[in-house]
């Protein structure tokens, strides 16, 4: 079919560059096949070299859209509780005796609480409380839970086994009888919900990163390390740490709302915020009875936990498939 | 071969595995990996390994890197006892003994550019004074290995199987080592390139006078490479010598029936169900007593159910353990 | 073309992927014919798409996989205008298929003799359990299972690669299929297990006359088993001839390569012919032949238009422009 294609192209076959060809033997092996082949890359997308880690996360932003409005929204969750008193319209603990528990009304953008205070400018106020529970508890206790479950899971033995059975006597009691049973002991307060959280959630974090440095020790390229003769503490941190990486990313976006809620309720059995100030948790609580009444400023604090679980569990996604670079493309 | 002077050897070399297996870390058995290895790798030479999966090769070569200790016998590299080595030394004496490993994909991590899997070994050894020199090495070590430097600061799933295989071995030299233990370097992958990554190994050992110890269950790939060939079973040696000499004239029989079974890619020599052999590999937690191989041996008598054979010379240079021979 | 003892064949055969980066030609273009009780070798390396041509016939595909052109016909009947229940009935009854991974295309929670009776009483209706049983055990019997009545209530973990795959076999043949695809049959198994595998599939293929689809990347294989091989390369057959044909005469380029660089069980250490290059990225193919940008007898035609298969005198097909005498002769 094809043929009268080729007779045209007569010209160009005159210069074919087939030179001494012979159907057998050994005549056939070009003398070219002696030097070692150099391997030609398929047309690959070119990657830009040596990415920072700020131009990943640029350009992580660039391309997922849905990660860049989570990184906005909890952005303006934090600003919007530091900057709380510039914000507020009211003062949290100021009772409007004429308006209580309401829907909005004049005045009071989200209603009012059973006490008449203003529902918006009190959640300015217990979003500092429950970002930072959510926050700094979750960091502490993650940084002590990867270092513990790195060292059980790679070095293994007797530390293993100590590590390993301090996690399952704290992850036998219910977090929250650990959390009170701190606070009975340290006094009440934000520092004893700090502590407690901190000291309670770091066995689930240890027992993940363990089982996940055992697979990964097992991996040829930390027995290439072991065989270059790298030490092992930089094999923990060099070769495994950094491919817990994803475990770790997802870990953090599930703990932080996790430790958001357990504040709730340890404030609610009150143990956590102590009133008149507040948090989300808390603010739910108190007007659960006002459901049908109130319904809007019953479910706004309950929202603003949701919507910011959401943006911390898309920004965690987006994080952990940046950071691996088998996913990239 | 007798003036050649001794890199690596092996006395008694025994690994033995526990299977924990009930939830009380009771022990079930003890997985016989590797019994009573006697073997000695003269320096420049490439030592073939061959066996079928669960013959103990990998185990073998993992033992004499010392990157599994033995469980009795002892490594000998170059007059040096591993087994009394302390972790610091036996650190600097890693550097002149590395490994190519089988399965391209998991032996690069998958977090670092090629640049830094190459440039690992520099920094651990401190062999560079810069970073400059470190990148100028690298350069050379990927170019001389076949992968454009202009591709280092790529990450490993970017490149084929094929090129990983090559990123590997750029790795391994990088310390400039004399012995290197391949462990089926080439069988992840496919024929057109599995020749380019022999050829590749086959140079760099003229170029810089390497011993290998290869590992391989391809047993045409270890005729084409090595110098003497080693045939594992269960863990045991059956038979040692030259490369040519076995091939020609297999004398233990596990050895013979081993190389009938390759099937050749010669439609005229088609075996017949005489050559086969029968019957499936014992289970290294409970092998036979006396010769391992004397349940798929056809020649079996009751003195090899009895007795295990020791592995003698039987000819200079030619070592089999069977009491028929 | 197609002689009455024709049993199967593909007929330009197109599959592709439907990516986000693009469409990718897996399959383009593939013919073969499958005689009655014959034994055919696809061979080609990974990514060449000889899998892929298994599982466009099985109709296995994965999305974004789909079949977009040709006709795939089983005795005449055309697999691709089948409905899915008719198809359910087709596999594993008239076509069955073996896979390379034997523990991971059986079910670890039921014994081995419960899957193979549960296959002969899915496609035939009026036979009784106790029959369906007896049958499996004498399949087991037959692919060469020690001790069948035994091993009939034993679980898949409990046997070794190489039974497990005799059981793979006994369960592809139970039902008398007219073709059966092997995809690497061997590959995980060892040398002596696999000449076992192998014997054994040349056995069940003369007794019972069941055609065999072999697909392998080791010509090794080929050799021992086929009776005529198709050579594949970036979706495309390259070569195809009679095995013994192929052998002594490989003619394509690359199946010359190919040869020559399996290392040889009888010489040693010397430079091994290596085909240069890598396998082509499909997204992204050359213009003209798929080989030529690796190829040592290029010439510029090659880089310019796509050969056709071209007969020669002694029974092989090639695409390749050296076997066109059209173009061989304008070049003088």
């Amino acid at each position: 079919m094809g043929l009268n294609k080729m007779n045209r192209t007569a010209d160009i076959l005159a210069d074919k560059i087939v030179s001494g060809f012979s159907m057998e033997g050994t005549d056939w092996i070009p003398e070219g096949a002696t030097e070692p082949a150099v391997v030609e890359e398929t047309a690959e997308a070119e990657l830009a070299p040596d990415e920072t880690l700020k131009e990943q996360i640029f350009s992580m932003f660039r391309h997922n859209k849905l990660a860049l409005v989570s990184a906005i929204i909890i952005l303006l969750f934090i600003i919007a509780t530091i900057f709380a008193p510039f914000l507020a319209p009211h003062d949290p603990n100021v009772q409007d005796m004429y308006n209580r528990a309401s829907n909005p009304c004049e005045g009071h953008i989200l209603g009012t609480d059973s006490l008449g205070r203003d529902v918006f400018s009190r959640m300015l106020y217990g979003g500092r409380v429950s970002l930072l529970v959510g926050l700094l508890p979750t960091t502490i206790s993650m940084i002590l839970g990867t270092a513990l479950g790195l060292i059980a899971g790679y070095i293994g033995g007797k530390i293993d086994n100590i590590i390993m059975r301090i996690a399952d006597v704290l992850m036998a009691f219910p977090s929250l009888l650990l959390a009170m049973l701190v606070s009975y002991t340290l006094g009440k307060g934000m520092l004893t919900i700090f502590i407690a959280l901190s000291f309670v959630g770091w066995a689930g974090t240890a027992r993940m990163v363990r089982s996940e440095v055992l697979s990964l020790r097992e991996k040829e390229y930390v027995e290439a390390a072991t065989s270059i003769g790298v030490k092992r503490s930089t094999i923990m941190i060099r070769h495994i740490l950094p491919n817990c990486l994803s475990t770790l990313v997802v870990l953090f976006t599930m703990n932080v709302p996790g430790n958001i809620l357990t504040e709730s309720s340890l404030s609610f059995l009150g143990i956590g915020a102590q009133p008149p100030s507040t948090s989300w948790g808390l603010l739910v609580f108190e007007m659960k009875k006002f459901l049908t009444q109130a319904p809007i400023p019953t479910l706004a604090p309950g929202i603003a936990i949701l919507i910011l679980v959401v943006a911390f569990n898309f920004l965690g996604d987006a994080l952990r498939d940046q950071l691996d670079p088998s996913l990239k493309d | 071969m007798e003036n050649k002077k001794v890199l690596i050897e092996a006395k008694n070399l025994t690994k033995e595995f526990a299977t924990v297996s009930s939830s009380w870390g009771k022990s079930k058995g003890i997985v016989h990996a590797v019994t009573d290895v006697n073997l000695q790798v003269y320096e420049g030479e490439t030592l073939g390994v061959v066996g079928e999966s669960g013959c103990g090769k990998s185990t073998l070569g993992r033992l004499l890197l010392h990157l599994l200790k033995p469980t009795r016998g002892d490594v000998i590299f170059d007059g040096q006892n591993l087994n009394a080595q302390k972790e610091e030394d036996m650190r600097n004496l890693r550097k002149q003994m590395q490994m190519i490993f089988q399965d391209p994909y998991a032996s690069l991590n998958p977090r670092l550019k090629i640049r830094d899997v190459v440039a690992e070994p520099l920094v651990t050894h401190k062999m560079a004074a810069s970073k400059e020199e470190e990148t100028a090495i690298v350069e050379d070590l990927l170019r001389k290995c076949g992968i454009r430097p202009e591709f280092m600061y790529r990450y490993p799933h970017q490149f084929s199987g094929g090129q990983r295989q090559r990123v590997s071995i750029a790795r391994a030299l990088a310390l400039n080592p004399r012995l290197i233990v391949c462990d089926e370097p080439v069988s992840a992958l496919d024929v057109s390139i599995q020749s380019q990554i022999l050829n590749l190994l086959g140079d760099l050992q003229a170029e810089r006078n390497l011993t290998y110890i290869f590992i391989s269950h391809d047993l045409s790939v270890v005729r084409y490479l090595s110098d003497r060939v080693c045939v594992m079973f269960l863990g045991k040696i059956c038979e040692l010598g030259i490369t040519r000499e076995i091939y020609a004239s297999p004398m233990h029989p596990y050895t013979k029936f081993l190389l009938e079974a390759v099937p050749l890619p010669d439609p005229e020599k088609r075996k017949g169900a005489k050559d086969m052999l029968t019957g499936e590999i014992p289970s290294p937690v409970n092998p036979p007593s006396g010769c391992y191989f004397r349940t798929r041996c056809p020649l079996a008598t009751e003195r090899c159910a009895a007795e295990a054979p020791e592995l003698k010379e039987v000819e200079p240079n030619r070592f089999v353990a069977c009491h028929l021979v | 073309m197609s002689s009455s003892d024709t049993i199967f064949q593909i007929k330009g055969l197109k599959t592709q992927f439907f990516t986000s980066k693009g469409i990718v030609p897996a399959v383009d273009g593939v013919d073969v014919t499958v005689k009655k009780g014959e034994a055919v070798g696809l061979v080609g390396e990974s990514g060449c798409g000889k899998s892929m041509t298994a599982m466009s016939v099985m109709q296995l595909l994965k999305y974004p996989g789909r079949v977009v052109e040709g006709e795939i016909l089983l005795d005449g009947e055309d697999l691709l205008k089948k409905t899915k229940r008719e198809m359910d009935d087709i596999r594993g009854n008239k076509v069955s298929m073996i896979f390379q991974e034997p523990m991971t295309s059986l079910n670890p929670v039921y014994t081995i003799g419960n899957q193979v009776s549960e296959a002969i009483l899915t496609h035939e209706k009026n036979v009784s359990k106790e029959e369906a049983k007896q049958r499996a055990i004498d399949i087991f019997r037959k692919v060469g299972i020690p001790e069948p009545e035994k091993r009939y209530s034993v679980f898949p973990h409990q046997l070794s690669g190489g039974l497990r795959q005799r059981v793979m076999i006994g369960m592809a043949m139970v039902c008398n299929p007219q073709l059966m695809i092997a995809d690497e049959p061997t590959t995980a198994l060892d040398v002596t297990i696999e000449a076992q595998i192998l014997y054994l599939m040349n056995q069940l293929q003369k007794e019972q006359g069941t055609a065999i689809v072999m697909i392998t990347h080791n010509l090794g294989v080929v050799a021992e088993s086929c009776d005529y091989v198709y050579v594949m390369y970036a979706g495309k057959i390259m070569e195809e001839a009679p095995v013994r044909e192929l052998f002594k005469h490989p003619m394509h380029p690359y199946t010359y390569g190919l040869m020559n660089s399996i290392p040889k069980m009888t010489e040693s250490k010397e430079h091994l012919y290596t085909i240069k290059g890598l396998v082509p990225n499909l997204l992204h193919l050359p213009q003209g032949c798929r080989f030529c940008p690796r190829c040592d007898k290029a010439m510029k035609i090659c880089t310019m238009y796509q050969p056709d298969l071209y007969e020669t005198e002694d029974g092989h097909k090639v695409r390749c422009f050296l076997y066109n005498k059209e173009v061989m002769n304008s070049g003088k």
